[in-house]
C-alpha cells in the first residue's frame, strides 16, 4: 500500500490512475486516450482478462465515452456475447441488454467483453471454455469467480473506466477481493435483468466492477433503474454518486463473528484491522449473530442449479449458438449438442439442478431451500434492524493458485462462496473493498447492507478508502 | 445416486455423458446430495418459500403490441434455416 | 357400443384473445409469413424475459369465473420444463401450483337433459411454435420446420374431471365451453383460433392418454377409436397400458408414445422472472361484473321471457351473434316468426355451410327484411330458406333475390286452375282421400307446390283443395 497516487510521468502515462469522475470532469483527448486503451488491449487479451469488440469511439453524453466492458453474460447487440461457454461460441444477440443500452445512451463505449466461469457456473474462472483469467498480482494464481475477467481486468487496466459484473451467489465480490478491486451487488432489482443471460433469475445481480468505490457508485447510477423490460426490477432512487462524503458518527456497524471464525486466520486478522480503523473513525461497532450461516450455501447449490437447470434447457443446437445438421430425432441431436457444448461444471449443476426439482425431491430439496432462504432473509432482517451494515471478510481465504483450485473437489470450491452466499441469497447489497494484503494477496472487507440501502454501504465503503489511502497496483 | 438413476437425470435433463463422466458425476453426486442434507434439521413448518429475495408483486404489462425482430436478424444466428422457418431435429 | 365403463376426461386448450402476445409485445394475430411475429422473447433468446400482459390475466380470471372457479387470493407462473423442437426455451410458462381456478363446473344439455361436468382447474400458459414435418409425419419426418408466429400466444387451459362418458358427450362439452369462451368476448372463433384437446380415457382399466387433438370433429373421432382400441385389447384378454398415445388426425388412429414408466417428470419450479399475481377481490369483482350473461342464463331467461320452446331457446343461445339478432328484433317483430327463422332456415344454412353467423354474410338488416316479407305475405317459408342460402355466403339483398327468383305468393286464382289439373290427373287420389286416407291429401298439396315451385302458401292450397274435394 502506498500513501499517494503515484503518476508515473510522461506522455504515455497521463490517463493512468484517473478516475472515473475525473476523467468525465476533464477535458480528455479521446482520440489519443482509445490509442492508449487500444495498445493495452492485447496485454489484457493474453491476461485472459477481455475479448474485444468493434466500438465507435464517441465523445457524447454525460459519460464522454468512458469505456466499459460487459460480462460475457451480458448482451451486447450485435457483439459477440457467448457467457464462458462454447455451446455459445459465435452468438451475436440481436438486442442490447437494457444496461448496455443505458451505458451507450448516456454516452459509454463499450470496448470488450470480460471472462468469465462457464454461465457463471464457479468461483476461480478456471471453468471458462475459452480461457482462465490470472491474477494481476500473481499470475500463478487465479482471479476469482466468476466475473473473474472484469475483477482482474479494473486492477490490470491503469485507464479509467468501469466494468460490468454479475453475481449470483457472490460473483462479484468474491474475485474482486481475490485481486483487491472493488466490486458492488446491488439489491436484487435494483439493475434490469434484460439482456444478462441467466444463471438463476431469482439470484443474479449485475454490478459495477472498478478500482474506487466512488467509480462504483457511478456506475450503478448509471445503470440502474425500473425497466419495463424487467418485471423484477423496482423504483429505486438512485444518486449512489451524490453526497458520498460523511462521517460514520451515527452508523452502526455489525459484526458477524461466525465470519471471522469461518476465515482463514490471515484473511480474518486483516479485516479485524480494517474493522478498527472503522471504530476509530467514530462507527459503533456492535457483535452480531446470523444463525442460518451454515444453511446458506447448500440452499444456494439447490436454488440457483435447480433455476439454471432450466435456464440452461434452451441451449440445443437450434435457433444459435452451436450447430450440426438437425439429423436423427430430437433426442438424439439435443442431447448431443449437450453433450459436446457444455463443461464438465456445467454438466453437474445441470444434472443436479435437474435432480433437485424432480418429482419425488421436488419438496426435500427445491421448495425445502425456498424456505430456507425466506428463514436466512429473515435473519438479516433482524441483523439491520440492530446496524446499518454489517462488515465481515469477502472471501475465508486469498486468491488460491490456479492449479490448487484444480484440484479441489466440487464441495470444496462451493464452499469459497460460504461468506457471500447468505447475503446473495438474500439478494441484498454488498461491497467489497480491499483492505490489506496476506501473504501479498490482496484481502477484501466485505459491506453487506438491508435491501436497497446501498447508500450506507457506500457511504462506509468510501469514508474507508479515504482513510487507507490508495493502492499501488502492479504493473501488468 | 446410482448409474441408473444419472442415467435417468441425464435423459430428463437432455445431456449426452460418457461413461467416465457419468462415474465422476456419481461420486460428485453423492457428496453433494450429502451436504444438502444438512438442511434436514432446518425447522421450515410454517415458512413461505421465498420467490424472490425481495417483495415483488403484480408486476404486469399492458395489451399492446411492439415491434417485432425483423426475419432476418432473427434467423441470423443459426444456419440451420429454410424458406424463412427455422429448421431442428425430427420429433419422431 | 357399449359406453358404460367408458371415462373421459379433457385437458383443452383455447386461445385467449389479445393484441399481443402473453410474454411480449409480439402481434397475436397479422403477417402469416413465418417468423415474422417474433422477438427475442417468444423465440427464447439468451437474455430476454417474460413481461406478462394484463388482459390475459384479465380474460383467464373471467374464464375461471364464468365456470364458476374458486380464484385463489395469490397466483404464481411455473417452469414446465420438457424438450421438443417448436418450445423456444425448451419450458412453458405455466401454471402449476396455484392456477387461476379451481373446482368448477360446466353444465350442459344431453338428450334434452341437463348433464355437470366437474372443471378440475383453468390455467393460462403460452403456446409453443408451430411445426412442420417435412418428408414424413410427426413421427418418422427427416426434419422439421419450426415457425415460431405461434410461439407465446396466451391460452387457457382448462382441465376436466373424467366425467365425460362418450365421445358425443366430449364433443357437446367442448361446444359448450367454446359457447362459454364466445360469450365471454375472450375467443375468437372467426380467426385460426384452434381448441386443442388432451385427453384421458379409461374403459374400465388403466387410462391412456391421447396428445394433441384439434377440433370438434378429430375429438370425438380420436376418442371412438381409442375406446374401440381399448375394448379389442380388453375383448382379446389383454390389458390396456397406462400410457401416453399421439393422435394421428390423418388416419384417425393413436400410437403409443410412452409408457408409464417413461413418463415425463416436468420438474417444475416457479417462474422466477414473473411476480406473484394477486386477484384482489375488487379486481375480480370488478370483472365478474363484464361477465355478460352466459348461453345458460339466456337460454332460460328465453323460455321464460319469450315463452320460447326448449330446443328453439338453446339453438338460438348456442350462437352468440344470433343471440344478438334475436334480442334486437324480438321487440320489434312478431317473437315467434323471429325465433323460428333463426333456429329453424339460418341454422339449418350455417350448418350446411360449417360457419358461424359472424362467419356469415348474414346481418340483422337481412333477417329483417326476410321478416317483413313473411310477415306482408309476399313470401313464404321455403322462399325465405332459398334467399337464406343464397345470403349466407354472398353479399346479397334479400329483395333482390326476390325479384329475380319471381318469388311472391300465388294469387287463389292460379291455385284454383293448378287445383283443376291437379285434380283431373290424380282421380285415384282423390278417391283414395274420400275413402277416408286422410294422408292422400298432402301428396295433392304436394303437387300443387310442386307446380307453383314451391310459391303456393301451402294452407292456403290445403284449404282450397279440401274445400273442393269434399263438396
Ligand atoms: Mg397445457
Ligand atoms: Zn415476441
Amino acid at each position: 500500500m502506498v500513501s499517494s497516487r503515484d503518476r508515473a510521468p510522461g506522455d504515455i502515462l497521463k490517463y493512468s490512475g484517473m478516475s472515473v469522475s475525473e476523467f468525465m470532469k476533464k477535458d480528455v483527448d479521446i482520440e489519443d486516450f482509445y490509442g492508449k486503451l487500444k495498445n493495452r488491449l492485447k496485454k489484457m487479451e493474453k491476461m485472459g482478462y477481455i475479448r474485444p469488440v468493434d466500438y465507435n469511439i464517441s465523445e457524447k453524453g454525460k459519460l464522454g465515452g468512458l469505456p466499459f466492458t460487459l460480462k460475457d453474460s451480458i448482451c451486447s447487440k450485435n457483439d459477440p456475447t457467448y457467457a464462458g461457454s462454447k455451446i455459445l461460441e459465435g452468438y451475436k444477440p440481436p438486442f442490447d441488454a437494457t444496461v448496455a443500452k443505458k451505458i451507450k445512451e448516456a454516452g459509454g463505449v463499450i470496448f470488450a467483453k470480460t471472462h468469465q466461469d462457464e454461465f457463471a457456473f464457479g468461483t476461480a474462472s478456471t471453468n471458462c471454455a475459452f480461457t482462465t483469467p490470472k491474477n494481476p498480482w500473481d499470475t500463478e494464481r487465479c482471479c476469482g469467480g466468476s466475473s473473474g475477467g472484469a475483477a482482474g481486468l479494473s486492477v490490470a487496466l491503469d485507464l479509467p473506466h468501469i466494468n460490468l459484473g454479475e453475481s449470483t451467489g457472490g460473483s462479484i465480490s468474491e474475485p474482486v477481493s481475490f485481486t483487491g478491486a472493488v466490486g458492488l451487488t446491488p439489491t436484487y432489482g435494483t439493475v434490469s435483468r434484460y439482456g444478462l443471460i441467466s444463471f438463476a433469475n431469482s439470484l443474479d445481480k449485475i454490478g459495477p466492477i472498478t478500482r474506487s468505490v466512488e467509480d462504483a457508485a457511478i456506475g450503478l447510477d448509471i445503470i440502474s433503474g425500473k425497466d419495463p423490460m424487467d418485471q423484477t426490477t423496482v423504483d429505486t432512487e438512485g444518486n449512489y454518486a451524490k453526497d458520498l462524503d460523511g462521517d460514520l458518527k451515527d452508523t452502526k456497524i455489525g459484526i458477524p463473528e461466525g465470519y471471522f471464525k469461518i476465515s482463514g486466520e490471515g484473511v480474518s486478522e486483516t479485516v479485524k484491522e480494517a474493522v478498527k480503523v472503522l471504530e476509530d473513525l467514530g462507527a459503533d461497532i456492535q457483535k452480531v449473530e446470523l444463525e442460518m450461516t451454515e444453511a446458506a450455501l447448500p440452499a444456494y447449490y439447490i436454488i440457483a442449479p435447480a433455476e439454471a437447470s432450466t435456464n440452461l434447457a434452451k441451449y440445443c443446437g437450434m435457433r444459435y449458438g452451436m450447430e450440426e445438421d438437425p439429423e436423427g430425432s430430437f433426442r438424439e441431436y439435443f442431447s448431443k449438442i449437450r453433450g459436446k457444448g457444455f463443461g464438465d461444471e456445467v454438466k453437474r449443476r445441470v444434472i443436479l439442478g435437474t435432480y433437485t426439482r424432480m418429482a419425488g425431491y421436488r419438496d426435500k430439496y427445491y421448495l425445502k431451500a425456498l424456505k430456507v432462504r425466506k428463514k436466512i432473509i429473515n435473519d438479516f432482517k433482524s441483523a439491520f434492524k440492530e446496524v446499518d451494515v454489517l462488515a465481515a471478510p469477502t472471501a475465508p481465504i486469498v486468491a488460491p493458485c490456479i492449479d490448487e483450485i484444480e484440484g479441489m473437489s466440487p464441495v470444496e470450491q462451493y464452499k469459497l462462496d460460504k461468506l457471500t452466499a447468505p447475503i446473495n441469497l438474500a439478494g441484498m447489497p454488498q461491497i467489497s473493498v480491499p483492505c490489506g494484503f496476506h501473504r501479498d494477496m490482496p484481502v477484501g472487507l466485505h459491506l453487506m447492507g438491508d435491501h436497497f440501502q446501498e447508500k450506507n454501504i457506500i457511504k462506509v465503503g468510501h469514508r474507508y478508502e479515504k482513510e487507507r489511502g490508495s493502492i499501488k497496483y502492479p504493473e501488468v | 445416486m446410482e448409474n441408473e438413476e444419472i442415467e435417468k437425470v441425464a435423459s430428463m435433463a437432455s445431456i449426452d455423458l460418457t461413461e467416465e463422466e457419468k462415474q465422476k458425476l456419481e461420486g460428485d453426486m453423492e457428496n453433494i446430495l450429502d451436504w444438502f442434507s444438512r438442511l434436514d434439521e432446518i425447522d421450515t413448518e410454517d415458512v413461505d418459500p421465498a420467490f424472490q429475495p425481495i417483495e415483488i408483486k403484480n408486476e404486469m404489462r399492458e395489451d399492446k403490441v411492439e415491434k417485432c425482430l425483423e426475419r432476418e436478424k432473427a434467423l441470423e444466428n443459426t444456419k440451420n434455416k429454410e424458406d424463412g422457418f427455422f429448421k431442428g431435429p425430427s420429433t419422431g | 357400443m357399449d359406453e358404460n365403463n367408458v371415462k373421459i376426461g379433457l385437458e383443452t386448450h383455447l386461445q385467449i384473445l389479445t393484441d399481443s402476445k402473453l410474454f411480449c409485445g409480439c402481434p397475436t394475430s397479422g403477417n402469416d409469413e413465418p417468423n415474422t411475429r417474433v422477438c427475442p422473447t417468444c423465440l427464447g433468446m439468451p437474455g430476454a424475459r417474460p413481461r406478462i400482459n394484463k388482459r390475459a390475466i384479465e380474460m383467464g380470471i373471467k374464464v375461471a369465473v364464468a365456470l364458476g372457479c374458486k380464484t385463489p387470493d395469490e397466483m404464481n407462473f411455473s417452469r414446465k420444463t420438457y424438450f421438443y423442437p417448436d418450445m423456444p426455451k425448451n419450458f412453458q410458462i405455466t401454471q402449476f401450483s396455484v392456477p387461476v381456478g379451481v373446482e368448477g363446473e360446466l353444465t350442459m344439455e344431453l338428450d334434452g337433459k341437463e348433464k355437470t361436468v366437474r372443471i378440475k382447474r383453468v390455467h393460462i400458459e403460452e403456446d409453443p411454435g408451430k411445426l412442420k414435418h417435412v418428408g414424413g409425419s410427426v413421427l418418422s419426418s427427416d426434419y422439421v420446420l419450426v415457425d415460431y408466429n405461434r410461439s407465446g400466444i396466451p391460452l387457457c387451459e382448462i382441465v376436466t374431471k373424467p366425467d365425460l362418458r362418450s365421445p358425443e358427450e366430449a364433443r357437446t362439452f367442448l361446444r359448450k365451453l367454446s359457447e362459454i369462451f364466445e360469450y365471454l368476448g375472450v375467443y375468437d372463433t372467426t380467426g385460426d383460433a384452434t381448441i386443442r384437446s388432451d385427453a384421458n380415457i379409461s374403459s374400465g382399466g388403466e387410462r391412456a392418454e391421447v396428445k394433441n387433438i384439434t377440433g370438434f370433429k378429430d375429438t370425438e373421432r380420436a376418442l371412438r377409436y381409442e375406446i374401440r382400441r381399448q375394448k379389442n385389447l380388453n375383448k382379446r384378454g389383454k390389458e390396456v397400458k397406462r400410457e401416453t398415445r399421439a393422435y394421428d388426425d390423418k388416419s384417425g388412429t393413436t400410437k403409443a408414445l410412452r409408457t408409464k414408466e417413461q413418463e415425463a417428470d416436468y420438474g417444475y419450479i416457479f417462474e422466477p422472472d414473473l411476480t406473484r399475481i394477486q386477484l384482489k377481490e375488487s379486481w375480480v369483482d370488478s370483472l365478474r361484473d363484464e361477465i355478460p350473461e352466459l348461453p345458460h342464463e339466456k337460454k332460460r331467461r328465453y323460455i321464460e321471457e319469450y315463452s320460447l320452446p326448449k330446443e328453439i331457446a338453446s339453438s338460438i343461445c348456442s350462437d352468440f351473434a344470433m343471440t344478438r339478432i334475436f334480442e334486437d328484433l324480438v321487440n320489434e317483430r312478431n317473437t315467434e316468426l323471429v325465433a323460428n327463422i333463426l333456429s329453424g332456415p339460418v341454422k339449418k344454412v350455417l350448418n350446411y355451410n360449417e360457419i358461424r353467423l359472424d362467419e356469415s354474410q348474414i346481418d340483422k338488416d337481412k333477417i329483417t327484411k326476410i321478416i317483413v316479407m313473411i310477415e306482408n305475405g309476399e313470401i313464404t317459408d321455403r322462399n325465405a330458406e332459398m334467399i337464406i342460402r343464397e345470403i349466407a355466403t354472398e353479399d346479397k339483398d334479400p329483395e333482390e333475390i326476390k325479384e329475380q327468383k319471381g318469388f311472391g305468393k300465388v294469387s287463389t286464382d292460379r291455385i284454383n286452375g293448378m287445383v283443376d289439373e291437379v285434380l283431373e290427373k290424380n282421380k285415384d287420389v282423390v278417391e283414395d282421400y274420400r275413402s277416408g286416407k286422410r294422408e292422400a291429401l298432402n301428396y295433392l298439396v304436394g303437387q300443387i307446390m310442386k307446380k307453383s315451385q314451391g310459391n303456393a302458401d301451402p294452407q292456403n292450397t290445403r284449404d282450397i283443395l279440401k274445400k273442393r274435394i269434399e263438396k
